[in-house]
């Protein structure tokens, strides 16, 4: 039976019955990978936008690019070619690696994990590229990044098998491999120094950290951070200095609270009665900010942690992460056995006094809660060391981590006001928060088992106060024009203040770099179509229409990505919520893409009025 | 399996959360009900057979929140439910809200064969300004967990301050 291979993690290499095929163009290449991974029927247009955006040809150049697809194939005709569409149905005479990639079962047995990872050679479709085709470039950029981030999922836990079965060779061999293909994650660093110090290669785990330095210096012009730079110091070195919460400022800076008493009272109260504590709202709109200060406010010593979007592509790293610190914070505290063998599992590092037997299950659903239960009896055991914990961005929790925190919660057992309660404040940003935990929550707060804090834009009044407090006077048309265009975001209105008085231009406002990257990372969060509307959106500024995008992409890219703008908080309808937003997209287009798009949206409206 | 609802009643409901602390499994207990209780992993935790008795450590700990005197009697037979989450929670909400009427069962409590209950029972004892609370907390000085220990002293301590000049004391029991 003929049979073809179609291998795209790496560099494409497409066999029939074991040749090699040699495709005419790349884009006739690129479009059968599109029709094989993308199942269904595609109407001839959707390709042509996707492939011949900018052609006026694009008809004929894909019936060009089907011929050459053809031609390669030869008597083997996999695709279903009809007068208005294509498409490349699942067949047993066709594998593809990446369908294997994705349909693996991450609570599958070891071998069926290494078989899955040994599939991915390099990135998908490694040093492809159609400089002329920005739709298929974005789909490309986010399928790679997708099938990376599986990938990336596979080996992890591989790692943790081979940690579990005790081969920490093997281990650190992977764990190596996870450092090459994701090289600014700070989390791959920090599995790889752990097993280094585990195996007792003290010089090893130095010489990964110095990489790390090297990289985040030649590439991000940044620095590791503290807690990865404090890994080789652990066992010598106290780090309770310094974490005890700042002094009261509150009066400090008198632009701290502006607009938020109402907040700071509801977060007394919810304190008093000794209630789970949410505060929920959008990027930047100051939700870690209140949550510190009140904690400083409360005299005692509060543990921060956070999520972060990197933690995403490993199991249980953000608890991992929490954990490690509690016990560079609290090194004698005191654990069950079965806890330390439970917990060995995601903090290989955990030392035991004694010998503890390896966890009794695998990583199935009794095997999880088991995990989860210790997770929770960890936190029982050291809460008589703080006053409470504080957790930032929630939302970014992985996904094995965010159901351990819902047992967290679901087992929350020492909640009273004594000491040694358990006390949580937790913040998370309502626009990336999976509904489904959003609306347990709600339904908590509602029936007062937990309080929820819920921050909105500050109103124009609060924004002159904030204002006022900057620049010592009133000036309430600025304070307007600043209204406009930050939207009541407190922290984009701070950056954009600081701004005006560093340059002392008061007449333009401009987009700081941190707020820029704020937006940035807002926008890459959602789906690829979001990113693409948002451009457009930008680019076309106030000519921008949903009947305007309609023409230019396709219509499920337009209803999707207006979607995720809306839920995000970033569009209303169709216009943006604030000039700052889309101001910080314009920028971040490289100019030729946006002459290009400016050509377009010129050409679209030009027809719309003739027609 | 939980009952679905298709509605939500904002507001715990006194009556309902008494038949959650009495229930032997969530069978009987609407699912949201069960979300509001115990958070959106409840439902999940409860397919576990012997995870059961969670609807009923819920439903103490919702009485912590939300007191009604209805709940004294049946809080007081829930001291003595198989599960000592259960009678931890039960200690707490007793502690906090129902005074001199929770003294005997509270003080009962204080010799609960699990730490985790001795503890709520101190903790709670500590809040009733009363000679008897403070001879029960003095005769369990000693207890044989340190938790339990720090507990009654921070209870005595807090009688002591709040009773100072009713003749009430703190004294250092001798071993």
């Amino acid at each position: 039976m003929t049979r073809l291979n179609i291998s795209v993690l790496g560099a494409p290499e497409i066999t029939l019955d074991g040749h090699v095929l040699k495709f005419r163009t790349r884009k006739a290449l690129a479009l059968l990978v599109f029709l094989a991974l993308e199942p269904g029927r595609h109407s001839r247009e959707k390709l042509q936008d996707i492939f011949w955006s900018d052609s006026s040809s694009g008809l004929n150049a894909l019936r060009g690019a089907l011929m050459y697809v053809r031609d390669a194939l030869g008597d083997f005709e996999p695709l279903l070619i009809e007068r208005q569409a294509l498409s490349l149905g699942r067949s047993s005479d066709i594998w593809v690696d990446v369908w294997s990639l994705e349909a693996v079962n991450l609570a599958g047995d070891l071998a069926s994990l290494e078989a899955a990872c040994a599939l991915y050679r390099g990135e998908f479709l490694e040093g492809l590229t159609l400089t002329d085709a920005p739709e298929f470039s974005d789909w490309l950029e986010a399928r790679r990044n997708a099938l990376r981030d599986q990938y990336l999922h596979v080996l992890t836990r591989v790692i943790l098998l081979h940690c579990e079965a005790g081969s920490l060779e093997t281990a650190i061999r992977c764990a190596r491999e996870r450092v090459r293909v994701d090289a600014f994650n700070e989390g791959a660093y920090k599995i790889l120094i752990e097993l280094l110090l585990e195996s007792e290669n003290r010089s090893g785990a130095l010489e990964v950290l110095q990489a790390c330095r090297d990289r985040f210096k030649r590439d991000l012009n940044t620095v590791p951070s503290q807690e990865l730079e404090g890994l080789l110091e652990l066992q010598s070195k106290s780090v309770l200095s310094g974490m005890l919460p700042k002094p009261q400022t509150r009066l400090e800076d008198a632009s701290r609270f502006v607009g938020r008493e109402r907040e700071f009272q509801q977060l007394e109260a919810a304190w008093e009665k000794g209630l789970l504590i949410y505060i929920a709202g959008l990027p930047g709109i100051g939700k870690s900010r209140l949550m510190r200060e009140f904690a400083a406010s409360r005299g005692g010593l509060f543990i921060e942690f956070s999520g972060r979007p990197g933690d995403a592509a490993v199991p249980y790293a953000s608890y991992a992460r929490s954990i490690r610190r509690m016990l560079e914070l609290f090194p004698d505290v005191k654990l069950e056995p079965w806890v330390i063998a439970e917990l060995r599992r995601i903090v290989p590092m955990l030392k035991a006094n004694s010998v503890v037997a390896p966890a009794s299950h695998g990583l199935g659903e009794e095997g999880k809660i088991r995990l989860h239960d210790a997770i929770a009896a960890f936190h029982v055991a050291v809460a008589p060391n703080m006053m409470g914990m504080m957790i930032d961005d929630i939302q970014y929790f992985d996904a094995a981590s965010a159901e351990a925190s819902i047992h967290l919660v679901s087992t929350w057992e020492r909640f009273d006001n004594a000491s040694g309660a358990q006390r949580f404040i937790v913040n998370f940003c309502t626009n990336e928060m999976k509904p489904e935990l959003e609306h347990g929550i709600r339904m908590q707060a509602k029936a007062g088992m937990a309080a929820l804090i819920e921050l909105e834009s500050l109103e124009l009044p609060a924004i002159q106060t904030l204002l006022e407090s900057k620049l010592d006077q009133r000036n309430e048309a600025l304070g307007r024009r600043l209204y406009t265009f930050a939207g009541g975001n407190p922290l984009f209105t701070l950056e954009t203040i600081n701004a005006l008085l560093e340059s002392g231009n008061f007449q333009n406002f401009s987009i700081t770099s941190n707020v820029q990257q704020i937006i940035l990372d807002r926008i890459a969060r959602l789906p690829a179509s979001a990113s693409v509307v948002a451009r457009l959106a930008a680019v076309a500024g106030e000519q921008f229409s949903t009947a305007l995008a309609r023409t230019l992409l396709s219509e499920n890219v337009v209803l999707e990505g207006l979607e995720s703008l809306e839920r995000a908080g970033i569009m209303d309808s169709e216009h943006p919520k604030e000039t700052i937003l889309l101001g910080a997209v314009l920028n971040s287009i490289p100019e030729g893409v946006a002459n290009v798009l400016r050509q377009r949206i010129a050409n679209a409206l030009e027809q719309a009025i003739v027609s | 399996m939980p009952k679905p609802t298709t509605h939500y009643r904002q507001k715990l409901d006194t009556f309902e959360l008494l038949v959650a602390l009495e229930a032997p499994n969530a069978s009987e207990v609407p699912e949201e009900m069960l979300i509001a209780l115990g958070g959106v992993g409840a439902p999940k935790l409860l397919q576990v057979s012997e995870y059961q008795y969670w609807i009923r450590a819920w439903a103490a700990r919702a009485l912590y929140y939300h007191w009604s005197d209805l709940a004294l009697e049946p809080l007081m037979r829930a001291l003595h439910d198989p599960a000592w989450r259960v009678r931890m929670n039960a200690a707490r909400a007793l502690g906090l809200h129902a005074g001199v009427s929770a003294l005997e069962a509270l003080l009962e409590a204080l010799r609960d064969p699990y730490w985790r209950v001795r503890e709520a029972a101190a903790t709670g004892l500590g809040r009733i300004n009363n000679l008897e609370a403070v001879t029960g907390l003095q005769d369990a000085f000693w207890d044989e967990h340190e938790a339990v220990q720090s507990a009654i002293e921070r209870a005595l301590s807090k009688l002591e301050r709040a009773s100072r000049g009713k003749g009430v004391a703190h004294r250092v029991p001798k071993q």
